[in-house]
């Protein structure tokens, strides 16, 4: 099964070694506090049924996600882009729990590897 | 490849992270960031301040990037600011769509920033090879105006108004600046030299071999040695300063308003057309002749005639003559002639007038190919009193 916390090192490390090792944790910082957001926004969307909004939170997760080396949890929330894109909201509500409980696995390993 | 100067951009992205990692990237390399959360946002940064450049994300809230783009593309100061647009892998056929609509180039997200750097120094070099370009145009277009003006200015301020003739002219050159010319110089009693020119080949070399005859001309020509000889002495000049095989047809008289003579000397050029108060055409006796800066000692073509009262005389360029039809038929000589007759009794500047007006529409309203140049005089019939 799919570890959606997983993060895949030479991603970070290019990253990293891009932004600069001083840079990358108050980053990591901000994206994880904006993901966090954003799934708070999509729960809420779904739960009312908001299709635009639910799509436009997981679209926005994906994008930066993938940045980080997040790259399953990035494709989960592009797979939720499509379903809601397709309007199967339903089939959405049954996913989106994962990424719900991945979050903060994700964040805390995305700390480890900024001081790493 | 020319060094690309640290230039001011605008990073337009919905998502905080992902204008903070353009921000940073871009920072680095030494450019100037503003930052928009949104395309109104946005719109307004460039309404406000210059940018180089703009990297705009397709999919936001609100105003997204396919509005902004349109916006930028409508808006005349906004449209030759590179736009580089940056999306999802997924999201390639709205890049196309955006490519569609202006904009300069694409990255996929998630930036990398090696590619960013070849993208953005890529558009940069572009926009100012077109800066440079546009700067060299508007002063090439103002050196081109104030050339038109001097060639305009040195063309007689005012036509002769002797007792009992009329004049009236008219030249437009078919670019900026022509190789056409026309003159009427004061000889003092009476006399007038007239003169038409017109030098091969048209715009700045032209222009400026138009200006040297010119000069040459009024020189030779004031000094009372006959058309003739100064339409000689001026080819003299005209060989040892032209290295560019260049050639001007001239036609140039003397204009003897007490004696009613005009003493002219043909160099390859048209002969004028002459008609009778009655509307007949007057005839020149046609010698061959040969064009100005070719030949040591060209053929020049010498007549007086005597000028009846009430007669019209149109001196001309070939954009006239030359003048060409949508069938590709010549207005030739014999269509100006006949063009004549029929508006013969109208005044030299009305003649004039009518004659551009008529070679426009001969030629089917087509750009004009050739300059235009005309000078004609009309003795009065009271003059026989």
């Amino acid at each position: 099964m799919t570890d959606l916390t997983a993060v895949d090192l030479k991603t970070f490390h290019s990253l990293q070694e891009q932004l600069g090792a001083d840079f990358l944790p108050g980053i990591v910082e901000i994206f994880c506090e904006d993901v966090l957001q954003q799934l708070q926004a999509a729960e809420s969307a779904l739960s009312s049924g908001d299709q635009s909004a639910f799509t436009r939170a997981v679209h926005s997760i994906k994008s930066t996600s993938l940045s980080f080396g997040a790259l399953d949890f990035g494709a989960e929330a592009r797979e939720l882009e499509t379903l809601g894109r397709a309007g199967d909201l339903e089939k959405a509500k049954t996913r989106f729990p994962m990424l719900l409980e991945a979050c903060p696995v994700l964040r805390q390993k995305l700390k480890e590897l900024c001081h790493a | 490849m020319p060094e690309i100067p640290k230039s001011r951009l605008l990073v337009v992205d919905d998502d905080r992270v992902n204008r903070l990692v353009m921000q940073r990237y871009l920072e680095t390399e030494g450019h100037q960031v503003s930052l928009a959360a949104d395309g109104e946002e946005a719109l307004g940064l460039l309404a406000r301040k210059t940018f180089d450049m703009v990297l705009l994300d397709i999919e936001m809230p609100g105003m997204n990037g396919f509005q902004v783009l349109e916006k930028m593309t409508a808006d005349p100061l906004l449209r030759e600011v590179p736009v580089v647009v940056v999306s999802g892998v997924e999201g390639l056929d709205s890049v196309v769509r955006c490519i569609q609509m202006g904009a300069e180039d694409y990255l996929t997200k998630p930036v990398n920033r090696v590619l960013l750097k070849a993208r953005i120094d890529a558009s940069l070099e572009k926009k100012l090879l077109r800066d440079r370009q546009s700067t060299l145009l508007k002063r090439l277009q103002r050196e081109m105006e104030i050339a038109q003006h001097t060639q305009m200015s040195i063309l007689p301020e005012r036509l002769p108004e002797p007792a009992g003739y009329t004049f009236g002219a008219l030249m437009k050159p078919a670019r900026s600046v022509g190789g056409d010319f026309y003159d009427a110089i004061p000889m003092g009693e009476e006399r007038w030299g007239l003169v038409v020119g017109d030098v091969s080949d048209k715009g700045l070399p032209a222009a400026l071999f138009m200006t040297l005859t010119y000069s040459l001309i009024r020189v030779e020509a004031t000094q009372n040695k006959g058309p003739g000889q100064a339409l000689r002495d001026v080819n003299k000049y005209l060989l040892e300063m032209n290295n560019e095989n260049m050639f001007v047809t001239v036609l140039c008289g003397l204009l003897n308003c007490r004696e009613h003579s005009f003493h002219y000397a043909r160099a390859g050029h048209p002969l004028p057309i002459w008609i009778s108060p009655e509307g007949l055409p007057l005839a020149f006796e046609k010698r061959p002749s040969q064009a100005l800066g070719l030949f040591e000692d060209p053929q020049i073509d010498e007549g007086i005639i005597q000028i009846p009262a009430g007669s019209l005389m149109v001196m001309y360029s070939d954009g006239l003559s030359e003048a060409v039809n949508p069938e590709g038929k010549q207005l030739g000589h014999s269509g100006l002639e006949a063009r004549l007759r029929s508006t013969h009794q109208l005044s030299p500047g009305a003649v004039c007038l009518d004659f551009w007006q008529y070679v426009q529409t001969y030629c089917g309203g087509s750009e004009q190919q050739d300059d235009f140049t005309v000078l004609a005089f009309h003795r009065e019939n009271q003059s026989l009193a």
